[in-house]
Order: C-alpha cells, then structure tokens, then sequence
C-alpha cells in the first residue's frame, strides 16, 4: 500500500518529532512518549500511520503529487511532519473529549507544540500572503466545528453523518491542498477534496460499525448505533446488529465505495483505485469473520430462543 | 421456561455471544456457566446444541469487533 519513500519519510518525521520535543520540551516529551506508548501500544507513529487500515491522510497527497509529476521528497517531508503533528493534535482533543480520557488533562500543554510543529512546516512552504494559507485555515476551523457538532449530537441520521461526523477527518485536505498550491496546479485540488470527503464518509462508517460495542460502552452517538435505535426502538443494540444492523451497515458501506470509486476514476488515480481494491479484499477478510460468525450463533438463537 | 420475554433472553445471549470474546469463549468452554452468567438457566436441549457449536468461528466473530489499539 505504501511506497517504500514514503516510509521512508514517515519513519524520519516520527524521529523528527521526538526529537524536536525533546528538545525544546524535555518534560512534555517523556509524557507524551508514554501517551503514545499507551495508545498506540509502543508502536512507532511511522507504524501506525502506514498500518494498511489508518486513514490515509499520507498517502492522498502523495497520489495528488504523483499525479502531478515526479515526487518531492523535500515536499513530503514537510507534510509528513506536520500531518502527524496535526494529527495527534486532534487525537489528544478527541480523547479528552471522551469522558474515559479523563486522565489526559494534563497533556494539554502538549497542544502548543502539536499545533506550532503542524503549522511551522507551511511557514516555511509558502508566504505570508500565498492562499494556502486561507485554505488551511478554512479546513482547519472546519474540522474544529464539526468535531465540537459532533460530540454534542444524541442522534444522527444519514444527513448530519455525511454533513458533520463524516467531515471529523477534513484536516486531511491540508496537505492536499498544500501539495496543489506548491505545485501550483489548483484545477484538480476540488476532486481530491471531493476523494477525501468520501474516503472521511467510508472511514468512519467502518468506524462506526467495526468499533460499535465501545461506541455503546461509551454512549457515544454514531450513525450506526442511532439508526438501530430508529429501526428497532424497543430491542438490545446486539439483537439488531446480529439480525439486520451488520448488513445494512455494510451496504452502507458500499454505496460509499462507489462514491469513492467514481471520484478516483475521474481523476485517473490509478494508484489510488488500486488502494482501494487492497481496502475492499481486508474488508472482505473482515466481513467473512463476521458472516460465519453469525451463521454459527443462529443455532444458539434456534436453542435458546425455543 | 418462564414467561419472561424469550427475545431478549435471546438478544442477550446472542448479542454476548457475538460481539464479547470473553463470553464467546466460555460459552465454548463452559457453556452452563456461561448462560447462568446471564441469567439463563440452561436445560439438557440447550447445552446439547451448544456442544454442537464452531467455537472458533464465534470466536473470531467477537475478534472482529474488538477495537484495535493503535487504529487512526
């Protein structure tokens, strides 16, 4: 899935970071190494960020570049670096948003270096007046917006799903949009824009489905999880997903493959289709799990429930 | 059985079943202990057919909704 260079540069940024916040903040550093230590299970940020199921917020402007013309290694870089400093910005939001994650207050400090470190490699990319800059800061307040939307939301439906908690992964236009105002080719930046609001709608569709026990443990409100509530108001969320929720979570599924799948075709992105293919044969793998599964409990229904 | 709502017996057993792999492998292992964890008393008919069970499958099932440390 992932170029050999790009994991190259990924591996790079990931020493990068650590060094960097080693340096300019001793203390922080040891308490974020062991954050990530915790969540990321003391696997590398290079590891986690090519796992073949991340979003991949590397890999679309690496297609975007690619389609351009040969490579910028140094351009990479740069986005690279700042994509996981965006990234784990927003991660540690999000957790201390999640009324489990109470314990990382005291990361907050940590923000101040996550934001300069994912803005300061743009400062060096592009002027002050270049407008870049005013599509960073539209991608990133949005993105802040929905993510605020979201997390007050008791029930979603499929229009606020694709209008806000789909759009949680809308910083991944930044360097997108990056990549097209360096190389001045703006003409295609709306498709990629489009390739990855779809890729945000199928992402966290998956998430809503494969993570739908914790998301209940939590009572954390998903597309999912409200929808068997409005289908099935008086049954367990379990009964629902083991008789029809898993099905019709997978459909849903699909109709946003194809979205992404005619999105990418017409942006010949061919590399991107064939990521897309690697996607659907491990969602297979998955569904296969799950299918025989739930074949194998419909005897446990036919006892218990006689 | 007693008249109490056979569905959601049924919901709670198929449900643990499904999507805990903790319960999923009792219910392999040790299937009694498993439906009296939930409040359902077993009889010969029940355990029989569970006997009857693909524990691995159920197991793997329950797998594929663990969350996954690391994921982004």
């Amino acid at each position: 899935m992932y170029d050999e260079a790009l994991i190259e540069i990924a591996v790079e940024a990931d020493m990068q970071l650590r060094a960097n916040l080693t340096h300019e903040a001793p203390f922080i550093a040891r308490e974020v190494d062991a954050w990530l230590d915790e969540m990321f299970g003391g696997l590398g940020l290079a590891e986690i960020f090519t796992r073949s199921d991340a979003f991949p917020m590397l890999l679309i402007p690496w297609w975007v570049d690619g389609s351009i013309g040969e490579r910028d290694r140094r351009l990479h870089r740069a986005l690279t670096y700042s994509t996981m400093n965006g990234y784990l910005y927003i991660r540690l939001v999000d957790n201390l948003m999640d009324r489990d994650a109470a314990g990382e207050v005291s990361l907050l400090p940590a923000l101040s270096f996550f934001h300069f470190e994912f803005v300061e490699p743009y400062r060096r990319l592009f002027e002050p007046g270049d407008r870049f800059w005013s599509d960073l800061r539209t991608t990133w307040l949005a993105t802040a917006d929905v993510t605020m939307n979201d997390a007050q939301l008791a029930d979603i439906d499929k229009i606020t799903f694709e209008r806000v908690s789909a759009r949680k992964t809308g910083a991944a236009k930044i360097p997108v949009a990056a990549v097209s105002h360096y190389r001045r080719r703006l003409h295609r930046q709306p498709e990629w824009n489009d390739f990855t609001d779809a890729f945000g709608r199928w992402h966290q569709m998956h998430n809503d489905i494969f993570s739908w026990r914790k998301d209940a443990d939590h009572q954390a409100a998903t597309y999912f999880l409200s929808e068997g509530r409005r289908r099935r108001p008086n049954a367990a969320i379990d009964a629902w997903v083991v008789d029809e929720g898993f099905s019709w979570g997978m459909d849903e599924l699909d109709r946003f493959m194809t979205d992404l799948r005619r999105i990418a075709g017409l942006l010949k992105a061919e590399e991107a289709l064939a990521y897309l293919d690697e996607r659907e044969v491990l969602l297979a793998l998955q569904e296969e799990d799950v299918m025989i599964g739930l074949a194998a409990l419909s005897s446990v229904r036919d006892v218990v429930g006689r | 059985m007693d008249d109490r709502d056979t569905s959601a017996d049924l919901g709670s057993v198929v449900g643990k079943a499904a999507f805990d792999e903790a319960f999923a492998e009792a219910l392999a292992s040790d299937p009694a202990a498993a439906l009296r964890s939930i409040g359902i008393e077993p009889t010969d008919e029940m355990l029989a057919a569970l006997a009857e069970i693909d524990a691995e499958s159920i197991q793997r099932l329950a797998k594929a909704f663990e969350p996954q440390p690391g994921g982004i």
